[in-house]
């Protein structure tokens, strides 16, 4: 029984990078952030200055950076996810796989296809930032990461893949109830909103003339908030850039958010199963945006 | 074998399925019929532990049924028909196939012999959208059939079939019978519940209304159907008591009776005259069991 859960796993996970690499969606979100460096480059805007870089000029840029980078790779992934179960959706399929797989097969699967999309996306952007380095003689990226010290580095990436983790879950629990493809986007957008928020609190952090006095003083009130995902995976990699929390700090914080978010996967895969099941009904999630009246969420109709 | 004790749900206070009570053993088939919203589909949602019944049990062989067992042992073709448009036939089913853990190349020797046994027209290799909704049907059906379930739960797996698909349907069913497999079956055709069932279940509004193999749902009503061949006077055979409607039909008339006793005197009176072609007193078919159990009030006779 367990091998055969760990072949469902991976033959979900399989179905969906196979359709993923030959759709349109994947390769417009690999191409267009390239695009848009290709601009910058063209007109000569990128120039970090490194002979001058200490510290806290690399802080700087990460602390810009990585909040901008975790909104862009999850608004583009928590879209394929939630596009991927609208279509299981309108399909109208979800109910047959849903008799061979266990939602949690094909959440567990889905959310691990994402992952390996994603890092296929990461390797080909590190290709292509070496191989551009290598043609131009410039090596701002390479000397940005040798100066980097790991202990962060190793942070920001597990910070990233938890916030995707949240966003990617808590689509796929709004998606489930999408009965037709027009939706899609907007389950997209109670996600994005709070990414968004987090994203732009980010930048207000990285503006240390204003918040360094004040997040010493709120530590213990400011470690609360934080610790919900994926508020706490946006800010964190900013304030342990500029040196507001310690590593002790940002490291519990990663753990107090999986522990959240393992708890939460379990009530959406409740929610997903449901979701999935639901052909007839409003979905709860939209009609709130909708400024309907949703009535009782529970199963009566009647 | 699976048995259902005394199961029922209701959606909000509105009774979907009422205390319903059946069990099945290997190899055998039984029909579930009964109006639009008689709880048919309800009671599929529940077998396969999409929805849980408010009370009475569901047991496998004595045991409760676990979401491991039902997808490893039991078919099912839902009523809404779907699969993903854009896929072939051949990665569909593969798909499926994956999905309970069976091997590409086995499957692929499978999901040769089944296209060919339930006459899919079309190449392997077809996109499903570009398939007629028979055709998509039949490629549902084999996605079910092909892992040799030991349960096969099919809703209305008749409804869009043409009169020589619908054969090769039914002799699918038969084949899977011959193997043990057990299968459950939902239909408005009665013809098809006449031709495969071991045992029938009709519900209305919830409650069971019929249930026994088909010898003794017929016995419980009796032979009251009489089909003569031949001129006869009908004012005469109406004055007989017991006869309680005679239609004059193309070749000889149709009777309804009271009792089935009246048999044996309208013989006498119909050979006295002479030479019968026919004399054929029935069981009244499933058809006409199914509208009057439907329209049947408590004092009403077949
Ligand atoms: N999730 C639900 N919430 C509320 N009511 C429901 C739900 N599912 C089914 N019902 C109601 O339960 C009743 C039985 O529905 P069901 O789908 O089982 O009927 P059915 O026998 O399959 O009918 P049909 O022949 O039309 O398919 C219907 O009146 C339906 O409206
Ligand atoms: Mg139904």
């Amino acid at each position: 029984m367990k091998i055969l859960k760990q072949k469902q796993v991976l033959a979900v996970a399989c179905h969906e990078i196979k359709g993923q690499l030959s759709s349109f969606t994947y390769w417009t979100i690999i191409l267009w952030p390239l695009l848009i460096a290709a601009i910058f480059e063209r007109s000569g805007n990128i120039h970090l200055d490194l002979s001058t870089s200490n510290y806290l000029n690399l802080n700087l840029f990460w602390g810009n950076f990585l909040p901008i980078f975790i909104f862009m790779v999850s608004l583009s992934y928590v879209s394929i996810m939630a596009n991927s179960v609208a279509v299981d959706k309108t399909s109208k399929i979800s109910e047959m796989l849903l008799a061979m797989v266990d939602a949690k097969e094909q959440l567990i699967g889905k959310i691990s296809a994402t992952y390996c999309l994603m890092l296929l996306h990461m390797t080909i952007y590190a290709g292509l930032i070496y191989i551009y380095e290598r043609v131009t003689h410039g090596f701002i990226v390479q000397t940005i990461i040798r100066n980097t010290s790991p202990v962060f580095f190793v942070y920001i990436v597990l910070d990233a893949a938890v916030a995707l983790f949240m966003a990617l879950v808590w689509a796929t629990e709004i998606a489930s109830y999408v009965t037709d493809e027009s939706q899609v986007a907007v389950a997209v957008i109670p996600v994005m909103l709070l990414i968004g928020t987090g994203t732009m609190v980010a930048f207000l952090f990285n503006a240390p003339h204003y918040f360094d006095a004040g997040i010493s003083v709120m530590r213990v009130y400011a470690n609360v908030v934080l610790a919900f995902p994926p508020i706490g995976s946006l800010l964190m990699p900013t304030l342990l850039a500029n040196q507001n929390v310690s590593y002790v700090e940002a490291y519990l914080n990663i753990i107090i958010q999986l522990v959240i978010i393992a708890w939460l996967l379990k009530q959406s895969i409740r929610q997903y199963r449901f979701g999935l099941l639901s052909s007839k009904k409003a979905n709860p999630f939209l009609s709130v945006l909708a400024h309907e009246n949703t009535g009782n969420l529970k199963e009566n109709k009647r | 074998m699976i048995e259902l004790q005394h199961v029922s749900k209701r959606f909000g206070n509105f009774n979907a399925v009422s205390d319903l009570s059946f069990s099945l053993h290997s190899g055998q088939i039984l029909s579930l019929i009964g109006q639009n919203g008689a709880g048919k589909s309800t009671t599929f949602h529940m077998i396969l532990d999409f929805i849980k019944p408010d009370s009475g049990k569901i047991l496998w062989s004595g045991k409760p049924l676990t979401p491991d067992a039902i997808t490893a042992k039991v078919g099912y073709m839902p009523e809404e028909r779907g699969l993903y448009p854009k896929e072939t036939i051949k990665s569909q089913l593969l798909y499926f196939a994956a999905l309970h853990g069976m091997k590409k190349a086995e499957a692929i020797i499978l999901l040769d012999d089944w296209m060919k046994r339930l006459n899919v027209v079309g190449k392997s290799t077809d996109k499903i959208e570009s398939l007629s909704k028979g055709n998509a049907q039949k490629v549902q059906l084999i996605a079910c059939l092909m892992f040799k379930p030991q349960l096969l739960i099919l809703d209305e797996p008749f409804s869009g079939l043409d009169p020589v698909n619908s054969e090769l349907l039914i002799k699918a069913i038969l084949t899977a019978k011959q193997q043990g497999t057990m299968v459950i079956f939902s239909t408005h055709n009665m013809d098809n519940v006449q031709k495969l069932s071991d045992y029938i279940v009709m519900l209305k509004h919830g409650q069971t209304v019929l249930k026994g193999t088909p010898t003794e749902i017929y016995r419980q009503f009796g032979r009251l159907r009489l089909d003569i061949e031949g001129y006869q006077n009908v004012e005469r055979l109406k004055r007989i008591q017991g006869v309680k409607k005679v239609t004059l039909m193309a070749n000889g008339v149709h009777l309804e009776l009271n009792n089935e006793q009246c048999g044996k005197i309208i013989f006498t009176e119909v050979t006295k005259h002479g030479y019968v072609p026919v004399f054929n007193q029935h069981y009244p078919d499933l058809e006409a069991i199914f509208k009057y159990e439907v329209h049947k009030k408590a004092y009403d006779r077949l």
